[in-house]
């Protein structure tokens, strides 16, 4: 079995995760991102993703938002907008956020404002993945 | 002097509001405990991302980020004031607002954002324009007002239309102390949060990914949706611990209140009671005068 290491999940609303892990994957801005025991320090960016724990032989999985990510010798602590598990999810909601966002894009010319509706609608449809794909 | 009725009745009137003051006494001390918790939880997040700026900040060395930059002086000025959505809360909107008064007077001031109803109406009374109003999310609130508030503010900055952005909050120092606070949120100044930290992280020498520019461009969004969020829960645990003692106050009148007029109703019953007896004392003796009625 691998190693494992302490692991802090934080949102500004509250403490999502705080126990061991053997593996930890998320979305960094530049693409997936695993980190296991002995990771050499390290901080980076995180985009809108999916979260992956691996904890006792079992994978835990959940939606992410962005934040950031630091790896310390000690610890790893991940810090997020907003994480929640599968179970946590809204469906519908998502649903009608995701509908909201494409309408918005259609309409906007605006380079920022379709970015933020881009990242809106990557929140929906993660969201949307994570709830239809889980199965604990 | 009041009759009877009078007095029961008012004492029945003071006797409802009395349960509608001790209720919102315990409500706002509920409220109050939920946001104190919320402040913790995002002190956590917010040192953290405060933290890692200034380590990149510090290895990097002097970047000219857009959002680090101070821009001319004499510059577009805007204020984020946050207030309570309703009143009640002792002098808590009062106090806020003087100080948004004040701290506007003598600026060039282009944009007002507000949060809660108080504040919206305070600056549209003064025939202020209020660019944004966002209201009745306190109770309630998601990081996604911090989000919104956030991208409004930063797409503003992006496009010139403002240089200067201060927040005006009630700081939650302990429940005895709420201090009201002008605060400089744009231009970031690194120097300027943290003061009241007792314990400084040391960050020993970490890699960046995927740039050192690039994290810290991702950070600084959250770090302002931090520190808003920081700001509207500091507010809600303010305002509502504000509300709790005056509700206890109150309370506490209308108890000293209801004394005084349980005692009245009870000197005008026993009046009336020896009124009463001396007129059925007197009639009696009148008759025994006579002789004809055997008392």
């Amino acid at each position: 079995m691998e190693k494992p290491f302490a692991l802090t999940v934080l949102t500004p609303e509250r403490e999502f995760y705080s126990g061991t892990a053997e593996s930890l994957t998320v979305e960094s801005i530049d693409g997936e991102l695993c980190i296991l025991a002995g990771h050499i320090p390290m901080v980076a960016a995180l985009a809108v993703g999916e979260l992956k724990i691996k904890q006792g032989g079992k994978l835990l999985r959940a939606f992410h938002s962005e934040g950031f990510l630091e790896v310390h010798a000690d610890a790893t602590t991940v810090l997020l907008q907003a994480c929640e598990w599968p179970e946590e999810i809204d469906l519908n909601r998502a649903k009608e956020a995701m509908e909201r966002a494409e309408h918005r894009l259609e309409q906007q010319r605006n380079t920022q404002a379709v970015t933020r509706s881009k990242i809106a609608l990557s929140r929906a449809l993660m969201r949307i993945k994570v709830k239809t794909t889980s199965v604990n | 002097m009041s009759t009877i009725s009078d007095i029961r009745y008012h004492i029945k009137s003071i006797h409802q509001t009395r349960q509608i003051t001790s209720a919102m006494h315990l409500i706002s001390a509920a409220r109050m405990q939920k946001a104190i918790r919320r402040i913790e939880q995002n002190r956590a997040y917010f040192y953290r991302a405060l933290d890692t700026m200034k380590y990149i900040r510090g290895h990097t060395g002097p970047t000219n980020h857009p959002y680090l930059t101070r821009r001319e002086p004499g510059n577009k000025m805007a204020y984020i004031v946050i207030a309570g959505d309703r009143g009640l809360a002792g002098s808590y909107n009062h106090d806020l607002l003087a100080l948004a008064q004040q701290a506007m007077q003598d600026q060039n001031v282009t944009h007002i954002f507000t949060v809660g109803d108080i504040a919206t109406a305070h600056f549209e009374r003064a025939g202020q324009t209020v660019n944004a109003r966002f209201e009745n999310m306190l109770a309630d609130l998601s990081i996604n007002t911090a989000r919104a508030i956030v991208a409004l503010i930063m797409q503003l900055y992006d496009a010139q239309e403002i240089d200067e952005l201060h927040v005006i909050y009630m700081k939650f120092v302990n429940a005895a102390l709420q201090k009201p606070k002008d605060f400089k949120l744009l231009p970031i100044e690194l120097a300027d949060f943290g003061e009241e930290r007792t314990e400084v992280q040391e960050l020993g020498e970490m890699l960046c990914d995927p740039s050192p520019e690039r994290v810290f461009d991702a950070l600084v969004p959250q770090f302002m949706i931090g520190f808003i969020y920081g700001a509207l829960v500091h507010a809600y645990a303010s305002e509502n611990c504000a509300r709790m003692n005056a509700m206890d106050s109150a309370t506490r009148s209308a108890d000293k209140l209801l004394k005084k007029l349980t005692f009245q109703y009870h000197s005008v019953r026993q009046l009336n009671i020896t009124n009463e007896l001396s007129e059925i004392t007197g009639a009696a003796n009148l008759f025994g005068e006579k002789g004809d009625f055997d008392a």
